[in-house]
């Protein structure tokens, strides 16, 4: 059994694992936030064990099972899935017990340090923007969840990998052949799964917040030019909270937030399939705008 | 079909919290011990005029009223106790 840590500003966790191939895409995908060097001094915030099922298990089609502290909350999962399986249970963990933020499920992306929101289900290609977008001039704060300062529209980078999705996943690479891709997780509920490290430049901005100023609702569609539709904000707030992961725990600081975060930005949704328009319109219309 | 208590004027339950948005696209309620949410697509204004008069609405906002009745957001007036908005 291995024990390393990840530092993920504004988070430290400490995992425990016997599966090779978690450390191996945790330091490959992590690079510098990887140690192994556990210090006492160091404040962990969540302690997760990803290991092999026990039994016969181990050895028979073996599983990979996620634990944060004793709780459990997802089923076992094939061991080829496992590090894919350790990303969504940081992403669980955080969720469920994070209370210092207004927690949204969204992509967040920031250019001048002006954060876009990008909240979306899946299927949106969310994902798939956030890595063209990462790549391609703007600052990834994160793919999967804004970390919203109460009472304020700032949001907190929470750098993690990208995480792509069956069609995307060749796409991704010919784009980007020179960015850290882990192992393939075959045959997961969302199919087959990889996550591409965050660029260099955005870990090393893990600390400086930004403003948001604009929240964009993706849809992609294979069949179509950009088409852009400006919403109101109470159709925004209700969309936001929809996709907030801790409203209904906050409460009244969550609704103050997100009150304020709606107020000073600008709604759209957006139906597209060419990266590069998006981008465009995003820095002419939210960035760019006066 | 329109709730008895629309015979009566009506108010914003104590506790409960509205905010109208900047834009003017209308308001939100917000019940803080439930964590609920509700939106209707008018001003504060218009809404508040709802709640003195809503013997007078149509029967599109007549609804929209009653689901904010059922959702626990609006009471009927208390004078007794009513204070100033």
């Amino acid at each position: 059994m291995k024990t390393f840590q990840l530092s993920i500003s504004p988070f430290v966790f400490q995992i425990e694992t016997d599966i090779p191939l978690v450390l191996e895409n945790a330091k490959l995908i992590y690079q510098s936030g990887y140690t192994e060097d556990i210090q006492e001094s160091t404040y962990v915030d969540y302690f997760l064990s990803i290991t092999f099922s026990n039994g016969l298990r181990r050895f028979f089609r073996p599983q990979a099972r996620f634990l944060c502290d004793d709780r459990e909350p997802f089923k076992p999962l094939h061991a080829n899935q496992a590090f894919a399986m350790l990303e969504w249970g940081m992403n669980w963990t955080v969720a469920a017990h994070e209370l210092d933020y207004a927690i949204v499920h969204s992509a967040v992306l920031a250019k001048d340090n002006k954060a876009i929101l990008f909240p979306a289900p899946p299927g949106s290609g969310k994902s798939t923007l956030t890595a063209h977008l990462s790549q391609n001039g703007w600052r990834l704060l994160s793919d999967e969840m804004a970390l919203i300062q109460p009472k304020t529209n700032r949001v907190r980078p929470f750098v993690r990998p990208v995480c792509l999705k069956n069609s995307s996943i060749e796409l991704a690479k010919a784009w980007f052949p020179d960015a850290t891709y882990s192992s393939i997780a075959r045959h997961t509920h969302k199919g087959d799964v990889i996550h591409m490290a965050a660029p260099s430049e955005a870990s090393a901005a893990c600390d400086e917040e930004a403003e948001i100023v604009g929240i964009v609702y993706p849809n992609y569609k294979a069949d179509t030019t950009l088409d852009i539709y400006p919403m109101n904000m109470t159709e925004s707030f209700m969309q936001l909270v929809s996709n907030s992961f801790n409203f209904t725990v906050v409460g009244n600081e969550s609704f103050d937030t997100i009150t304020q975060v709606i107020e000073q930005s600008k709604h759209f949704e957006i139906f597209y399939n060419d990266l590069n328009e998006v981008s465009a319109f995003l820095d002419e219309e939210i960035i760019h705008a006066n | 079909m329109v709730d008895e208590t629309f015979s009566q004027e009506l108010e914003l339950k104590k506790g409960m919290r509205l905010h109208p948005f900047l834009d003017g696209s209308g308001i939100v309620l917000f019940d803080p011990t439930r964590t609920f949410v509700s939106s209707l697509n008018v001003s504060k204004e218009t809404f508040f005029g709802w709640l003195r008069s809503p013997d007078e609405l149509n029967d599109k906002n007549a609804e929209l009223l009653n689901t904010l009745i059922h959702q626990g957001f609006v009471v009927a007036l208390d004078h007794a106790q009513s204070e100033p908005l």
